[in-house]
């Protein structure tokens, strides 16, 4: 297994006055599964669910609270920055904002050199090379990008840069974060397809994340459901969608509309409320005040059930 | 906030600078000063500029408080320059008694409005043993002869005052009542008696000649005479009671005002910058230890620790700049500043920055303190001329450097001679003139390049 | 008669580089009860249609002329202040996209939903309230919420409160900008759930703006896609979804990821085309696989059926 992530918590301190005693703000909680290499999973979840903060955790971006991180068999979960270095090789960030995630006084050239000179990789003859053939591998050329400013260039241009900057080194795991929510539908889809065939050929594991469960059928082998910091469902992606089995994803299934006149004719059956303030959520199951099958038992919190190979859910009522 | 948005390229920001009138005034007095700075350290002893400046006997030949030449033009009167009585050779060589007599006649025109500051006559002798005996007579263009006295001269240089010869102008203004026949009110100085007409009273406009009869004992006894009638103008900007050409202090206070507030300005905007990014960026503790600097700066007490560091240990420029950086940097611009760090902190590209690999000082000086470096720019200018007026005003207050020249230190003298009381306003308004121009250059390029960076400062 | 009729509508405005031609010789019609969706990329000048009808015109705003007749009067022709006082909130009221940027965040959430009464109908503030907290319960609200500010309500319900200031004066047309463009896809499918009873309940005309074309169909009767400031097709939701003509449209039903149906995504090259400098002839035709010759000719509207309406010369002489 490529990496092994078992019961991790994130939780945030939120100081409530001088002399208040300190919150958490629970973002992630208990969440455990593995991925492989080459596989690719889609994390889905609204915002606020904790899905940007389990990627980021993995990346240890952040400090994770309790659990623990396993990559390619080491233990990384408490190992301090200055050793993480070989780590930061192995893995890619691919962030929303397009805009935003490019230094604006850098060209194209030297942001994408960069990821090479921290890491002292190659020459400079050598990192030009590199820069370029990656540029040429997200179909942007050259000649024509490498030394313009990120403000010349479009969102899905950019995007595409932050793939090559992601991928330059040849990570084994790239955390991608929502990255074709701020780009224009027609955009997107070329972006989705670049990331599929960059994880074809490079056997990458992508752990892609999202808040549109509809973009990830093109690529995800498998899909992993959050909501409100736990991890509630996570099977093959043809399973989950043929068999959505958490209340849930059954909600988020019933909610996502499709291009038909005859929508506008029947209501959608779905869970009213919101998801749970972090800071102080439900006991056991977080899901419970908005669930149609809601019980006292679900302030317990639910084990994970594996109900047919490889789909588990976290529910008592699974079935 | 985009602490400078993408738009602002260093082309970009001076092309449209030089589309304000203003800044482009600014620019041109600006370039103005550095050219006299350059011409001052290239052409004119610099280095030397403030033993020069201390040093009297340097400007000896210069007119004293004479005021600049192109004042004329308001007066209406034409006063006069430095005119000098030059020697050539001796007409005639004689004996008398046992010593060579050497008479020299040199003539001179004077045409000027007004009678001259003063008259000195100066002389450089090399003799065996007795020492050269001079005597000087005045002849008017009027025709009458005026005896300015005998002298015996010592070896070396000496200078005979005659202005201020108070036995010899009651002498000399006895010998004229006598010849005018009747008493003169008022009391003459020697300028009144060897240049105006006795009857009308007005400055006589002509040739005047000197004859100077030198008594030496050998022949190989030299001496060597000039005369100089004082004017009371001179150049660009006139002198000072100490016969100092304030055009020289001016221009040697130039480079130094320049580089003083230039660099006092770039090392604390540097520094404070750096500061807070340490600050904004690793936050914590080391925060707030640097924030708490900050206050306690601003409740520091500036002038009376510099008036404790000139008592203590005296004051050079040097120790100055230093002091005023050490003293500034952690001002309250570290918390404008911090602010902003701490905004471009949350920017995705530093994220991304950490998941490469980057360490923190990287993402600081390379990611993050050049999109700090535009939007200070502005104030960085501005505050130029708040650092040139700082320093003149210590050297005002006598405490700045007393061993150069800076355009403070001319004013400073100036004050203490009292010459607004004495009229010699030029002394106090040439250098304030340089002040202000310096700031108003500094203000004008300053406040163009605040319109144009700040309207992007929403950008961030 | 229909209850709002838009003729040749054109808003330019003016800027740095140039004018944009963000609403560029628009017209449809809509009838009473019924809701129009008008689909496009983001810059294709929907927003600015929409503030056009409602008259929220930027300030560099350079030519503003047309025809927009409600229920037969042209309020195109009427002064600032009458459209102020009769037309604005009034008769037509509009939803903002980003609902947490439409409230005052130091005013209580009552007042707000009250204020339209005050100020549009000079209604006397006790009642004014009274009817607000009638609305506020329309919406999905707890009255108790009534009295607090908005910061306290979570992002769903602060977009039932926009919802509930646009119908409070019972106005004729409601247009609803992106109206669930910040919410999570429960939130929305709740939202719209509201927007279809309150349609139902209320007989209310929608403008739908959106860019999400399946949403469109959550809630439209009648279709539009806009493309470069114009409106390129106009039809009735079951022609437009089941036979869309212009090949802008098809592209953009073909970019939709769906969950239901193995599709395959297709996207569309190239950018959508600046409003400073459109094209001139078929502002699609760089971007179109059927361009022909005469597209470098700009393609006036055909009318197919007297109905569907397409604004491409493939169309020719099917009218």
């Amino acid at each position: 297994m490529l990496l092994k992530v078992e019961n991790l918590s994130k939780f945030f301190p939120m100081k409530k006055g001088i002399f208040g005693k300190t919150y958490y703000v629970r973002a992630v909680e208990n969440v455990t599964f593995e991925i492989d290499k080459g596989e690719s999973i889609s994390l889905v979840g609204e915002s606020g669910s904790g899905k940007t903060t389990l990627g980021k955790t993995i990346l240890r971006l952040y400090d994770p609270t309790g659990g623990k991180i396993e990559f390619d068999g080491k233990d990384i979960t408490h190992i301090p920055e200055k050793e993480l270095k070989w780590y930061r090789k192995e893995t890619g960030l691919v962030q929303q904002n397009p805009f935003g995630s490019m230094v604006p006084h850098f060209t194209i050239y030297k942001i994408l050199e960069e990821p090479l000179i921290v890491n002292k990789i190659g020459t400079r003859e050598e990192r030009r090379e590199i820069v370029y053939n990656i540029l040429r591998e997200v179909q942007l050329s050259p000649e024509e990008f490498a030394f313009k400013y990120p403000h010349m260039l479009s969102g899905g241009q950019l995007q595409r840069v932050a793939i090559a900057r992601a991928i330059i080194m040849n990570p084994k795991l790239v955390i991608a974060d929502e990255p074709v929510s701020m780009l224009d539908a027609s955009v997107r889809v070329e972006i989705l397809n670049l990331f599929e065939e960059i994880q074809e050929k490079h056997n990458m594991s992508i752990i892609y994340i999202t808040h549109d469960l509809s973009t990830t059928r093109y690529f995800s082998d498998k899909i992993f459901i959050m909501y409100a910091g736990h991890l509630v469902e996570r099977a093959p992606t043809k399973e989950l969608l043929r068999n959505p089995t958490h209340p849930y994803t059954k909600a988020l299934l019933e909610a996502i509309p499709d291009p038909d006149p005859s929508n506008r004719f029947k209501f959608r059956e779905v869970p009213p409320g919101e998801p749970p303030s972090l800071v102080n959520p439900p006991k056991g199951c977080r899901f419970k005040p908005r669930c149609p099958l809601a019980t006292d038992k679900c302030d317990e919190e639910p084990p994970e059930v594996e109900i047919s190979p490889g789909h588990f859910v976290k529910c008592w009522y699974a079935q | 906030m985009s602490v400078v948005s993408e738009e602002l390229s260093l082309k970009g920001v001076v092309k449209e600078l030089l589309s304000y009138k203003s800044a482009i005034l600014g620019l041109i007095i600006l370039a103005g000063l550095i050219v006299l700075s350059i011409y001052a350290i290239l052409f004119t002893p610099f280095a030397e500029s403030g033993a020069l400046w201390n040093d009297q006997q340097v400007w000896l030949k210069y007119p004293r408080t004479a005021a600049p030449e192109w004042t004329n033009i308001f007066s209406g009167k034409k006063l006069p320059k430095n005119v000098y009585v030059n020697m050539s050779k001796p007409v005639n060589i004689s004996k008398e008694g046992t010593r060579i007599k050497r008479t020299y006649i040199s003539e001179f025109s004077f045409n000027y409005d007004d009678t001259p500051s003063e008259v000195i006559f100066f002389f450089n002798a090399s003799y065996e043993k007795l020492r050269p005996k001079i005597s000087i007579l005045w002849i008017r263009p009027d025709g009458e002869n005026l005896s300015l006295g005998e002298y015996k001269i010592r070896k070396g240089g000496t200078s005979i005052y005659l202005s201020n010869n108070l036995r010899l102008i009651s002498d000399l203004q006895e010998t004229i009542e006598e010849r005018l026949g009747k008493k003169v009110n008022k009391s003459l100085t020697l300028e009144d008696i060897l240049f105006r007409d006795f009857r009308t009273g007005d400055v006589m406009k002509g040739t005047y000649t000197v004859r100077l009869d030198v008594l030496v004992k050998n022949e190989t006894d030299r001496v060597e005479w000039q005369g100089i009638v004082y004017g009371k103008v001179y150049g660009l900007a006139g002198t000072d009671d100490k016969r100092r050409p304030l055009h020289l202090g001016l221009l040697w206070g130039a480079p130094i005002a320049l580089a003083f507030g230039l660099v006092a300005s770039l090392s604390i905007t540097f520094i404070q910058l750096i500061i807070s990014a340490i600050s904004g960026y690793y936050g914590g503790k080391v925060d707030s230890v640097i924030q708490r600097l900050t206050e306690i700066y601003m409740i520091l007490p500036f002038l009376p620790m510099l008036v404790l560091v000139q008592l203590l240990y005296g004051m050079n420029l040097w120790r100055l700049l230093l002091l005023l950086i050490v003293l500034s940097i952690f001002g309250t611009s570290v918390k404008t500043y911090r602010v902003w760090v701490m905004q471009l902190k949350s920017y995705p590209y530093v994220e991304a920055a950490k998941a490469y690999g980057a360490s923190n000082m990287r993402i600081i000086f390379l990611y993050i303190l050049p999109r700090l470096i535009p939007p200070t720019i502005p104030s960085l200018v501005l505050a130029v001329p708040g650092y040139v007026f700082l320093e003149a005003a210590l050297a005002f207050l006598g405490l700045s450097d007393v061993n150069i020249v800076t355009w403070g230190r001319i004013v400073e003298e100036a004050f203490s001679e009292g010459a607004l009381y004495k009229g010699y306003y030029h002394w106090v308004l040439m250098p304030s003139l340089m002040l202000v121009i310096t700031a108003i250059s500094f203000a004008l390029i300053g406040i163009a390049l605040d319109r144009i960076v700040n309207p992007k400062l929403k950008e961030m | 008669m229909a209850l709002l009729e838009v003729n040749d509508l054109v808003m330019y405005y003016r800027t740095r580089k140039g004018t944009v031609k963000a609403v560029d010789h628009v017209s449809f019609e809509i009838e009473k009860g019924e809701t129009l969706a008008i689909v496009g990329e983001s810059g294709c000048g929907k927003s600015s249609l929409s503030r056009a009808i409602i008259r929220l015109l930027p300030r560099n705003v350079e030519v503003y002329e047309g025809k927009v007749f409600l229920n037969g009067t042209n309020i195109m022709e009427l002064s600032e202040e009458q459209f102020r006082k009769e037309i604005r909130w009034r008769k037509i009221s509009m939803v903002f996209q980003g609902a947490l940027n439409a409230l005052n965040p130091v005013l209580k959430v009552g007042e707000q939903v009250a204020e339209p009464l005050i100020i549009h109908m000079g209604m006397d503030k006790k009642e004014a309230i009274r009817e607000a907290r009638e609305m506020i319960k329309q919406v999905g609200i707890a009255e108790a919420f009534v009295d607090r500010y908005p910061f306290e309500l979570s992002g769903g319900m602060r977009q039932r409160i926009v919802i509930a200031m646009a119908l409070i004066t019972d106005p004729d047309l409601v247009i609803l900008d992106e109206p669930t463009s910040a919410l999570d896809v429960i939130t929305q499918a709740n939202v719209m759930n509201l927007l279809k009873r309150l349609k139902k309940e209320r007989d209310l005309t929608y403008i739908f703006i959106t860019h999400d074309i399946a949403l469109a169909s959550e809630l439209a009767d009648k279709m539009a896609t806009m493309y470069a400031g114009q409106v390129i097709e106009l039809a009735d939701s079951e022609s437009y979804f089941g036979k869309p003509l212009h090949p802008y449209t098809q592209k953009l039903l073909g970019s939709v990821p769906t969950l239901r149906e193995d599709k395959e995504i297709t996207s569309i090259p190239g950018t959508p085309p600046n409003l400073l400098n459109p094209p001139v002839g078929c502002r699609f035709r760089p971007r179109c696989d059927q361009a022909m010759e005469i597209c470098e000719e700009e393609p006036p509207m055909f009318s197919l059926d007297g109905e569907h309406r397409v604004k491409c010369w493939l169309y020719r002489g099917e009218e």
